[in-house]
């Protein structure tokens, strides 16, 4: 009995030690940092998320957990994150879907519901099909887009994703008429291999692989100017469409969040960008890392969001969030 | 079963009109691509149509009653009085920690699952929380509120 | 033979390799049968070590602990009926109650080992057909997947033989619970209240637990007042290792789990417990004794047990021919694989074909690690069964809550956890199946996702489900399906006794 006895003597002094143990006013971060990916995991924003994460776990000496939470567009992730507690410990891997869908109305906010912490990034979103298609050209899809109208299919990453609005404003500008299918990440290379849809638009970090591999063709990419990967690629201005909507990627936090907890995360993911294998990823992949502050970021999200809020309205797909009463 | 039959499809037709009414005020969107109220209304409109039919179903059965075997009322009790329990210790577990409400819980459902020796109800209830908590908190990295939390 | 392969085999071979594999398998199977801790967060909890491993260490670590989960997650719905991992849900349905009966040793036997044939099997499609059958694969659009997955709802067929309309009616009910949250399309909120826990909807673990757990408590309470807590069938646990006659039983369910595993796993947004729940229904038509099915038998053991195992494999095959995660699992082994600068996907063969048979022998290592592991490891479970069940229930409580909140992190998961308990209990009180609700929790994402995206492609013209020829298949399979039990009843009813 007394042996028994002992047994419960020391588990319940362990257990007043654990309480005790529990970090009181700790300098932050003192647990894991929870970082949202918008996107299905295997693609672009997942792949340079997670290494980012990584990256900024060795800078802040907590574990930063990647997790993926897919669907419109974008959507899902920036509702959770804004109703996230400003603590810290929720950090959103945004991108210009931080726009788009806000603008397209999936939710009813737009991306000042939000604390940015700054940009990482930035990539060409081109256009690619299959390789064995019969477009050689860009100029041989618009043709075969005119003579069949509403018939060719162009995947996109969801409803309100980026490269749902380039496909919009790309085959605005050309003046086609296709069908946007909103297959998601995980599924959009496999479509276009598969034939289910005739193009796509795509991140260049998720699409490269293919490329090199010549299962896919890129034809256009709509960027200001070519991509170092791709330098036989011209980009959509050059056609005559002048298109010019890149993808970035950046850190964005619940409005309110403590500013010092802001500051270390800026500190971490400027580090992590720097990093070498952050850097040496980004010249294979075909993306600039390119890191901006707050006070460089919010103005140039604001900037950019004309541009979305232009697009989508000459697409008449913009909604308004002010209610209208 | 009639009149558990019967019961069930007035609550299912009344679940459903909800549903129904719910589902109108969905937004609409996007012209003529199925939108977000699209597949819920394939299923408001099975969902009805399937518990009209248990309804008409429990209308045309024989009354009939099955020898159902009388469940002990004390049974009954201590089933109703352990899920009361365990709502309980969820509803306090915000509140007063894992290492607090646990030994609590656990000490209560060892009661109500016939157990009647206290040294063994406090031994097992500390011990089962400690192995718990060292499993998921250290292990796992669950982050469970250990201790009562009164800064909130 | 090519020299590739020899490389690969030698470093997956390599001793630092076998020991993280070791680690890895025992990590997997712990965190696969702990309610709460996915295969996912396992590999998360390792995630940060593998960056400082050689890419061969990080590989064997990971995939040990992939094929030790995907087994683990059994150990806990044989024995406590809460399932470990979403595609552990299956199992418990015969496993669970094969230990009620006193077979507990029996059931584990058998999934640890249908587990490893599983493996096994899927492991040959990779090493041998890897490029054919993700060419398959491929072919599958959105239509097809559609079908695909309303055939895997008709299997509601198969466990509401006692009345279609209530089966059906769970089934829908399961569908609309699906609905809550934003949906997966554009992003709406539907059916939330304003509640922000609503938004990400209801977690498929979450509502499992409950709808498992709870009522399995309420019977656990009442039986520990009739009999003195000891010396019930369930302390009884038998020997692990199948006798001959039962290994009989598993060939055909195996092999039907394995080749249902493999090829679900292939199928980019489907996985374990779709795989699980569809070889289940296929080892119960082609048994020669369906009616046993939920009784607790082998066979409705082996099939999903072997299947999920199965899917690992499956799941590979995609991620390193095309690049294309198969499971949230891959998903992850490709972000660590990048880390190391190697990107799966279709110049991997190419580029570092090495590489790509490391990962395959690894993956080979693992399953033979898991078998080894678990069997030793399941002499230790064997004293959980030993516990007197006024400490079990109460341990199973605290487990519901941990587990539900631990999926993530939200104190609001354990009071829809407990919601399902009751919804659990009220449907049996109503004598309706449970089976169909669940498999509509796991079907009906994706299910509407297709759906809406097959209809955007065709212009809302419904006729494009029966054009493509593999949409057409799968609608017959779903008639024929549908049309089974009854079929098997009037022939019973036909037929002399």
């Amino acid at each position: 009995m007394s042996r028994t006895c002992r047994m419960w003597l020391i588990l319940v002094a362990f257990l007043a030690a654990c309480a005790w143990s529990a970090p009181a006013g700790a300098a932050y971060p003192t647990k894991p940092i929870e970082f949202i990916i918008p996107f299905g995991a295997g693609d672009s924003a997942d792949i340079e998320g997670r290494l980012l994460a990584q990256e900024m776990t060795k800078a802040l000496g907590q574990p930063v957990v990647p997790i993926n939470k897919e669907g419109g567009g974008g959507a899902i992730t920036y509702t959770l994150v804004k109703n996230a507690k400003p603590d810290g410990y929720t950090v959103a891997w945004n991108s210009t879907s931080i726009l788009t869908s806000t603008n397209i109305g999936n939710v009813p906010f737009d991306h000042d519901a939000f604390d940015h912490i700054g940009r990482v990034e930035y990539q060409p979103m081109p256009f690619a099909v299959k390789a064995d298609a019969k477009w050689k050209t860009f100029k041989d899809f618009v043709e075969d887009c005119k003579k069949r109208p509403g018939v060719l299919k162009i995947a996109n990453a969801g409803t309100g994703s980026t490269t749902h609005i380039a496909a919009v404003a790309v085959m605005n500008a050309a003046n086609c008429k296709v069908i946007h299918l909103p297959v998601g990440v995980k599924r959009r290379n496999a479509t276009v291999l598969s034939g289910e849809t005739d193009a796509m638009f795509g991140p260049l970090t998720g699409i490269i692989k293919l490329a090199q591999a010549k299962q896919i063709r890129i034809l256009t990419l709509p960027s200001q100017k070519r991509n170092q990967l791709i330098k036989d690629v011209p980009t959509a201005t050059e056609l005559g469409y002048p298109v010019v909507i890149d993808l970035f990627r950046g850190l964005s936090v619940p409005k309110g969040t403590p500013a010092e907890a802001k500051e270390k995360l800026y500190k971490a993911m400027v580090a992590a960008a720097n990093s070498k294998a952050l850097q040496d990823f980004s010249k294979k992949a075909g993306f600039t890392i390119d890191t901006m502050d707050a006070k460089e970021f919010d103005p140039y999200l604001d900037k950019m969001d004309k541009l979305v809020k232009g697009i989508l309205k000459e697409a008449k797909l913009y909604r308004s969030k002010k209610p209208t009463q | 079963m009639r009149t558990k039959n019967l019961t069930a499809a007035v609550g299912f037709l009344a679940f459903g009109a909800l549903y129904a009414y719910l589902t109108a005020q969905l937004p609409r969107r996007l012209g003529n691509v199925p939108g977000p109220s699209f597949f819920p209304w394939v299923l408001t409109w099975c969902f009805l149509g399937l518990s009209a039919v248990l309804l008409v179903q429990g209308l045309l059965a024989e009354p009939w009653h099955a020898p159902r075997p009388e469940a002990e009322k004390g049974t009954t009790r201590r089933t109703a009085a352990g899920l009361l329990f365990l709502a309980v210790y969820l509803a306090l577990l915000p509140f007063l920690g894992f290492l607090l409400a646990t030994p609590l819980a656990f000490a209560a459902l060892m009661w109500v699952a016939g157990e009647n020796r206290p040294l063994y109800i406090a031994g097992w209830s500390v011990g089962m929380t400690a192995l718990l908590y060292l499993t998921f908190h250290y292990l796992f990295q669950v982050p469970f509120p250990a201790a009562p939390d009164f800064s909130a | 033979m090519n020299p590739a392969v020899l490389e690969g085999f030698l470093s997956a071979t390599a001793p630092e390799a076998l020991a993280a594999l070791a680690a890895g398998a025992l990590i997997g199977l712990i965190a696969g049968m702990l309610p709460g801790v996915t295969i996912s967060s396992g590999i998360i909890i390792v995630l940060p070590l593998t960056f400082v491993m050689g890419p061969h260490v990080a590989i064997s670590l990971l995939l040990g602990i992939y094929s030790g989960g995907m087994t683990g997650g059994s150990f806990s719905a044989i024995l406590l009926n809460i399932p470990g991992t979403p595609s552990a849900s299956a199992t418990g349905l015969d496993g669970h109650q094969m230990a009620r009966k006193g077979e507990a040793g029996l059931a584990l036997g058998t999934a640890i080992f249908s587990s490893f044939f599983g493996g096994m099997f899927s492991l040959l499609c990779l090493y041998l057909i890897a490029p054919q059958l993700a060419a398959v694969a491929l072919k599958f659009q959105a239509v097809d997947l559609f079908s695909l997955i309303f055939f895997g709802l008709t299997i509601i067929a198969s466990f509401a033989v006692q009345s279609v309309v209530k089966g059906i009616l769970s089934g829908l009910i399961g569908l609309i619970l699906v609905t809550v949250g934003q949906d997966p399309l554009m992003g709406t909120a539907r059916y939330t209240f304003g509640e922000v826990n609503l938004l990400q909807g209801v977690h498929f673990l979450t509502a499992l637990i409950g709808l498992f757990a709870i009522p399995q408590l309420a019977d656990g309470i009442a039986e520990s007042l009739k009999g003195t807590g000891k010396g019930n069938a369930l302390s009884r646990f038998g020997s692990i290792y199948p006798r001959w006659k039962h290994y009989r039983e598993m060939i055909i369910p195996t092999l039907i789990g394995s080749v249902v595993g493999t090829f679900i796993g292939i199928l980019p947004g489907t996985g374990g417990p779709i795989a699980a729940f569809l070889s289940y229904d296929y080892a119960q038509k082609a048994s020669r004794h369906p009616e046993k099915f939920g009784t607790g038998c082998i066979e409705g053991v082996a099939a999903p047990e072997s299947a999920n195992n199965a899917v690992c494999g499956g799941a590979l095959i995609p991620m390193m021919t095309l690049g294309i995660p198969g499971d949230p699992v891959t998903a992850i082994l490709i972000g660590a694989l990048l880390v190391h600068g190697l990107a799966p996907g279709p110049m991997l063969f190419v580029e570092r074909a090495d590489f790509a048979y490391t990962i395959i022998f690894s993956f080979f290592w693992s399953n033979i690690f898991t078998l080894a592991i678990a069997l030793l490891g399941v002499r230790l479970l064997v004293k959980v069964l030993d516990a007197p069940k006024a400490v079990l229930i109460p341990a199973i409580a605290v487990l519901c809550a941990i587990g539900s909140f631990a999926l993530r992190n939200s104190f609001f998961d354990t009071y829809v956890m407990f919601a399902f308990g009751l919804l659990g209990l009220m449907m049996r009180w109503l004598g309706m199946p449970v089976v169909p609700l669940i498999l509509a929790l796991v079907l009906g994402r994706p299910l509407e996702e297709n759906l809406r995206v097959a209809l955007t492609a065709s212009k809302g013209d419904v006729s494009t489900f029966f054009t493509s020829p593999i949409s057409l298949g799968f609608l017959l399979l779903s008639a024929v399906s549908i049309a089974w039990p009854f079929v098997q009843q009037w022939r019973r009813r036909g037929s002399p006794a």
